[in-house]
């Protein structure tokens, strides 16, 4: 054979295996892509539906999903969709889509740590007041550490639900500890440690007996 | 009287072949008297001696009136003359007068040498009636008689089974083991050895001679066994094969030891003495008595021993006895011994060997020396007094001697020489020397190998006398004189004339020279003197007449006779024999001169014809210091061929010289002939003479002209190895080897012009390693001139050396370093010849090269080359067929179309190569980055240029291959397949890559999933509650 033919040959088959392998690694990049999405679809999801939760909760009052953020991931889940169907969804894509499904999931953080402390923390200040002179008193500032912990940490549906289940247990216990007013500022002196010998008065050594709580009281100068 | 009674005379009374068997009137006649004996007391011979005269020896050690006891040892070498000496004591003894010698109180024995044997000894003893035992003298008689009747083998056998018998019956262990003596006796009686011991010569007979030897017989010595008896290879592996064992075991020990057979022979010779008693059957104790009882009687007669014994060798095996009791000292314990007087004749070896049996018994030695004969005055008196006896009448001799032989009274002959000659004094009364004058008897005397008055006698005056006397009674066939040692005239000039006398036979210029070397003054001048006495040399005419050679008038006018007669000398001047100094260069000269005077007239081999070569050398080629006798260059041969040629000393060959040597392969032969010898003593006049300034030095050098100009055209071709107007053509052979040699190498020759031909090729052509030849064959050649490297210098070198012209002596042209001329002219003959002949000269050559020759050696060399040339271009040729047949099967035809499609796919190739990250062949990548109509010329360039050289001679196909074109369309074709290997090798694994490459699974399914999930999503979005953030 002729030596331009056993050339002409060889770069064909050179060539053509070069196309061969590129178009292998396309595929793999769209799949690879593909996997991902299914990823950021969750994830986007559970974000809408703590935001559903947190309002059907009580814990805000109205949405908190701004309408540019929803039209954002429209555009991005729209870009998506469009590309699956042409089947040349990219990586960039599906990124762009979960920049934006974590940037909100950021900002509902937020919101999220900002309205569940606004939502305990009437209940969780009384009870944290009274929680020694409960008849459990460990269970007490267990329930208040736990709704702390829940409010600082991240926003899930759980969360949420355990959430508003440990505040009404607390609201259960402060409504269980009725109080005059004379008593209630006493006792919020005491919890500021700037009670004196001049704030027992009557009604608060009255108060103190029936709740059997002279033996608990201690005096000390503070010089 | 006759010359034929002269010649009788000398033969049967005066100068008998046994000088002890001669007449006592001749004897006496004839006795020169010692003046120089040395006498030393006892038996050391470390004492100084008393030097006497014979006659004080006599009066103080032989006449013993006294009777003290003396036992006197005469020693001397071989021939000087102690017998002699004896005889005349003995002689002088039996003539003295009563009061010296009364045989009636001294008993006189004379043991001659006449029966030099244990048997003669025996025999002289019984005739003397010495042995008065009388068993004793029963046993030794017969022992005589039986050795008479017994067979020679008969009685080799029994000494030799005596000595094993002796052997065997050693006890001690001295010097061998006790086993081994069985083994040495065992060793002896093999019938092999036995046979080798008994051989004429070997240990054996000598045994045998000893004992029972004929009377003319002298032993040296009686040492029986030598290492020749055992050192017999063959002998000894005969014995160590065939023998019994105790007889191996022997032969095996002397076998290839000198050591262990030199102590045999010591061994075996010890036994000698009870061999001898035991073949005798003679006891020592009997032998003793034979000479006590001997004594006993004497004194019994009141008579006293005088006892003679000319040579005491013969009695072996009872000489010690012999000492013992002849030492024995009369008087004391010894009362009843008579006095001895022993005067016993011993060699100088014989006394040294047995020096122990003598020392504490000898009472006085006599040293017969050189000193005692060797003087002027002793040799022409002793000339004189036999050529006084041989002259005179032997009646008249005989009468003188009965009468007591009184010297005063001796007869003086009438002889009567034909002209007026030198005589000599004998008690006062003139005695002639005729034919010999004192000139011929010292030079002859000097010229003796052995110097000594028996040999003086037998080889000069008697083996003179015989051809003179038979020349002079016959007349027709002179060998008058005898010239054994070759003594030479002194005037070279003058023999050398005497050899080209066309009218003399060569024996008769040989006489005549040899008369006037030894007789004359050495030269052959004519002179005439006043009283008109004609001499040639110095000599008489009249001698010269008396000797046939009359026909000879000499040389020269002859005006004068010397003043100086050699024949006018007085004899009975003190002699000078004090030896001149003579120094290095002179002894050289006259060592020289001896030795070609031998050659030419002797006929004997040259000693130092090594020296004479070396002369003939510096004559034809000259040295450091002179040019040489031919002008090379003049004549057309190149210095450095002649130089190269005449260099060895193997080119110069001269009859029989004595270093072996080629004479066929010498370039410079050198007969014998006058001419010759003339030629080597000029040599040697100049190299003594260091120039031409010398006596004669016309005459030397018109001889040795002579000589070359006879043999120049012969030496000159044997040079040029040619004949001298048809030379060889070495510079054309030399050339063309260079050219072969550049083509094989793949140098660059400039081929323009002659000169520019001539510039390439003058210049050391090395092999090229970066150049590579693709056939076996070419390589082939190329390793040939690896091997004969040293030839092609050769060849070279006698192409430069050979062009070039040296100033001076031929010898110079050996030195490379000197700068010279080139013959141009001849060098561009050379080449335009092997031009017109294509470079190919092989029928040019000759059919018949010498080998080994320094001028054929290029043709030898050539001659091979050519052969090998064309084998390995006919190997080109079908290597040229292939490659292009392969290329073909690349590129299709080959033209500059197809060559450029196929450079540009290779190009094109590399590119894709590069583009896929393939690897490897970076360097063809490289190489074929040129434009391919660039590299597509270049192949078909050299692609035309194979093709163009297949129908041409070898020759040319050697020059148009030179430049490896081949090499470079094989290496376009190596090319060719590693690239298409690569292309193939490429493709195919791309071909199996995309075999290999799968799809992905799964794809379409997790689409659809994707569509469906970004649905929801969607519809979550769309349908989620928002609050409107642009407001706030």
């Amino acid at each position: 054979m002729l030596l331009t033919e056993t050339i002409k040959n060889s770069t064909t088959a050179i060539k053509t295996r070069r196309a061969t392998l590129e178009n292998k690694q396309n595929a793999e990049l769209y799949t690879k892509a593909l996997l991902q999405l299914a990823q950021q679809h969750d994830a986007i999801k559970s974000i809408l539906d703590c935001a559903a939760e947190m309002k059907a909760k009580g814990i805000v009052e109205k949405s908190v999903l701004p309408k540019s953020v929803r039209d954002d991931l429209l555009t991005s889940v729209g870009d998506c969709g469009s590309a699956i169907a042409e089947g040349n969804l990219t990586l960039d894509a599906v990124k762009v889509l979960q920049t934006k499904g974590e940037t909100y999931a950021s900002q509902l953080k937020l919101v999220w740590k900002d309205a569940a402390t606004k939502y305990a923390e009437g209940t969780k200040g009384y009870l944290s007041m009274i929680s020694g002179l409960t008849q459990d008193p460990r269970k007490a500032r267990e329930l208040g550490d736990n709704i702390t912990r829940t409010v600082e940490g991240a926003l899930s549906i759980g969360a949420i639900n355990k959430l508003v289940a440990d505040v009404k247990e607390a609201k259960d216990i402060t409504d269980s500890f009725s109080l005059n007013p004379a008593i209630e500022a006493f006792l919020k002196k005491v919890s500021a440690q700037q009670a004196t010998v001049a704030d027992l008065n009557d009604d608060v050594m009255k108060w103190l007996k029936e709740k059997q709580l002279l033996s608990k009281l201690r005096l000390r100068f503070t010089l | 009287m006759s010359w034929k009674q002269y010649s009788s005379a000398m033969e049967r009374y005066a100068i008998k072949t046994d000088d002890m068997a001669t007449e006592d009137a001749y004897f006496m006649a004839t006795h020169m008297p010692f003046a120089q004996l040395e006498v030393y007391r006892g038996g050391k011979t470390t004492a100084t001696p008393k030097v006497m005269s014979e006659a004080e020896v006599f009066d103080n050690l032989v006449y013993n009136p006294d009777n003290e006891h003396r036992l006197i040892i005469v020693r001397g070498d071989n021939g000087t003359g102690k017998s002699h000496l004896i005889r005349y004591l003995k002689a002088k003894l039996e003539h003295s007068p009563a009061t010296v010698y009364n045989p009636a109180n001294e008993q006189l024995i004379f043991l001659r040498r006449l029966n030099n044997s244990v048997r003669g000894v025996f025999s002289q003893l019984l005739e003397q009636k010495v042995i008065k035992d009388n068993d004793v003298a029963e046993k030794l008689k017969k022992f005589v008689e039986s050795s008479d009747a017994k067979s020679e083998s008969a009685f080799k056998i029994e000494i030799l089974h005596s000595y094993a018998a002796a052997v065997e019956n050693d006890e001690s262990e001295e010097v061998y083991k006790r086993a081994f003596h069985l083994n040495i006796a065992s060793f002896l009686s093999d019938s092999r050895v036995k046979e080798h011991m008994m051989r004429e010569g070997g240990a054996i007979s000598r045994c045998y001679t000893v004992i029972t030897a004929p009377s003319d017989q002298v032993l040296k010595d009686n040492t029986i066994f030598s290492a020749d008896d055992f050192n017999v290879r063959k002998l000894l592996k005969e014995v160590h094969r065939q023998g019994d064992p105790r007889a191996q075991d022997c032969a095996d020990t002397l076998l290839g030891d000198d050591d262990e057979v030199a102590k045999l022979v010591n061994y075996l010779n010890k036994f000698t003495r009870d061999v001898v008693q035991r073949c005798a059957d003679i006891s020592s104790e009997s032998t003793k008595s034979v000479f006590v009882e001997l004594r006993k009687d004497l004194k019994r007669q009141g008579k006293n021993l005088t006892l003679f014994i000319e040579d005491f060798t013969g009695f072996t095996g009872i000489d010690s006895e012999l000492i013992t009791v002849l030492s024995t000292e009369h008087g004391g314990d010894y009362a009843d011994l008579c006095r001895v007087t022993a005067i016993i004749g011993i060699t100088n070896d014989y006394y040294d060997q047995f020096r122990d049996n003598f020392t504490d018994r000898v009472t006085h030695q006599i040293s017969v020396t050189y000193n005692s004969f060797s003087t002027e005055e002793f040799l022409v008196q002793m000339s004189a007094r036999y050529l006084n006896a041989i002259y005179c009448d032997p009646d008249t001799l005989r009468d003188w001697n009965k009468n007591g032989a009184v010297l005063e009274d001796l007869p003086i002959s009438k002889f009567a020489p034909p002209c007026k000659w030198e005589t000599t004094t004998i008690e006062g009364k003139e005695v002639t020397l005729y034919p010999f004058n004192k000139n011929a008897i010292m030079s002859l005397y000097e010229h003796l190998p052995v110097k000594s008055p028996r040999r003086f006698l037998k080889d000069v005056i008697r083996a003179q006398l015989k051809e003179f006397f038979d020349g002079k009674e016959y007349g027709d066939d002179w060998h008058f004189p005898l010239n054994q040692a070759n003594i030479q005239m002194s005037n070279d000039p003058h023999s050398s004339t005497i050899d080209r006398l066309e009218s003399f036979s060569v024996a008769e210029r040989n006489r005549l020279k040899s008369v006037l070397a030894i007789w004359g003054d050495g030269s052959a001048t004519y002179a005439k003197a006043d009283d008109g006495v004609e001499t040639i040399g110095g000599l008489s005419k009249e001698f010269l007449n008396d000797i046939a050679l009359s026909e000879f008038a000499g040389i020269g006018s002859g005006a004068k006779v010397p003043e100086k007669k050699p024949e006018q000398k007085p004899v009975d001047k003190e002699p000078d024999n004090k030896p001149k100094p003579v120094d290095g260069a002179t002894k050289d000269y006259l060592k020289y001169k001896e030795d070609i005077t031998a050659w030419f007239v002797k006929n004997e081999s040259l000693k130092y014809d090594a020296d004479y070569r070396n002369w003939l050398r510096t004559l034809f080629r000259g040295d450091a210091k002179q040019c040489g006798a031919v002008n090379w260059q003049d004549i057309g041969v190149p210095a450095y061929i002649a130089d190269e040629r005449l260099a060895d000393l193997a080119a110069y060959y001269i009859d029989d010289q004595s270093q072996p040597a080629n004479a066929e392969k010498a370039i410079v032969f050198m007969d014998r002939s006058a001419e010759s010898r003339d030629a080597l003593f000029a040599l040697n006049e100049l190299r003594y003479a260091k120039g031409w300034d010398f006596e004669g030095a016309a005459y030397y050098q018109q001889r040795l002209i002579t000589w070359l100009e006879r043999r120049k055209d012969e030496v000159i071709e044997k040079v040029i190895a040619s004949k001298i107007d048809n030379q060889l053509p070495v510079l054309e052979w030399c050339i063309a080897l260079q050219y072969l040699k550049a083509c094989i190498l793949g140098h660059k020759i400039d081929m323009s012009s002659p000169v520019t031909i001539l510039e390439s090729l003058m210049k050391d052509i090395k092999r090229n390693d970066k150049i590579n030849r693709e056939t076996r064959e070419w390589n082939d050649l190329i390793q040939f001139t690896q091997n004969k490297e040293a030839d092609f210098f050769n060849a070279f070198n006698m192409l430069k050396r050979s062009a070039a012209t040296t100033m001076g002596a031929i010898h110079f042209s050996a030195e490379g370093t000197i700068k010279s001329c080139y013959r141009t002219n001849e060098l561009i003959s050379a080449v335009e010849h092997l031009m017109e002949s294509e470079w190919d000269i092989e029928k040019a050559l000759p059919e018949a090269i010498p080998a080994k020759h320094l001028l054929y050696n290029p043709a030898t060399l050539l001659k091979s080359l050519y052969t090998s040339v064309k084998k390995a271009m006919a190997a080109e040729i079908t290597q040229v067929d292939e490659v292009l047949k392969k290329v073909e099967g690349y590129v299709g035809d080959i033209n500059k179309d197809n060559l450029i499609s196929t450079l540009s796919a290779i190009q094109d190739l590399f590119s894709v190569f590069a583009q896929n990250g393939i690897l490897g062949a970076n360097d063809l990548r490289t190489k074929y980055e040129k434009a391919p109509v660039e590299v597509a010329t270049e192949i078909l360039e050299h692609t035309e240029k194979l093709i163009s050289a297949k129908n041409a001679s070898a020759v040319m196909q050697l020059k148009i291959y030179s430049d490896n074109s081949l090499n470079k369309v094989s290496d376009f074709l190596r090319d060719l397949q590693v690239i298409a290997q690569k292309a193939e090798t490429e493709g195919t694994k791309a071909t199996n890559a995309i075999a290999n490459i799968s799809g992905v699974s799964n794809m379409a399914e997790l689409s659809d999933a994707a569509k469906e999930s970004m649905k929801e999503l969607h519809g979550l979005l769309k349908n989620a509650e928002v609050y409107d953030d642009a407001t706030n």
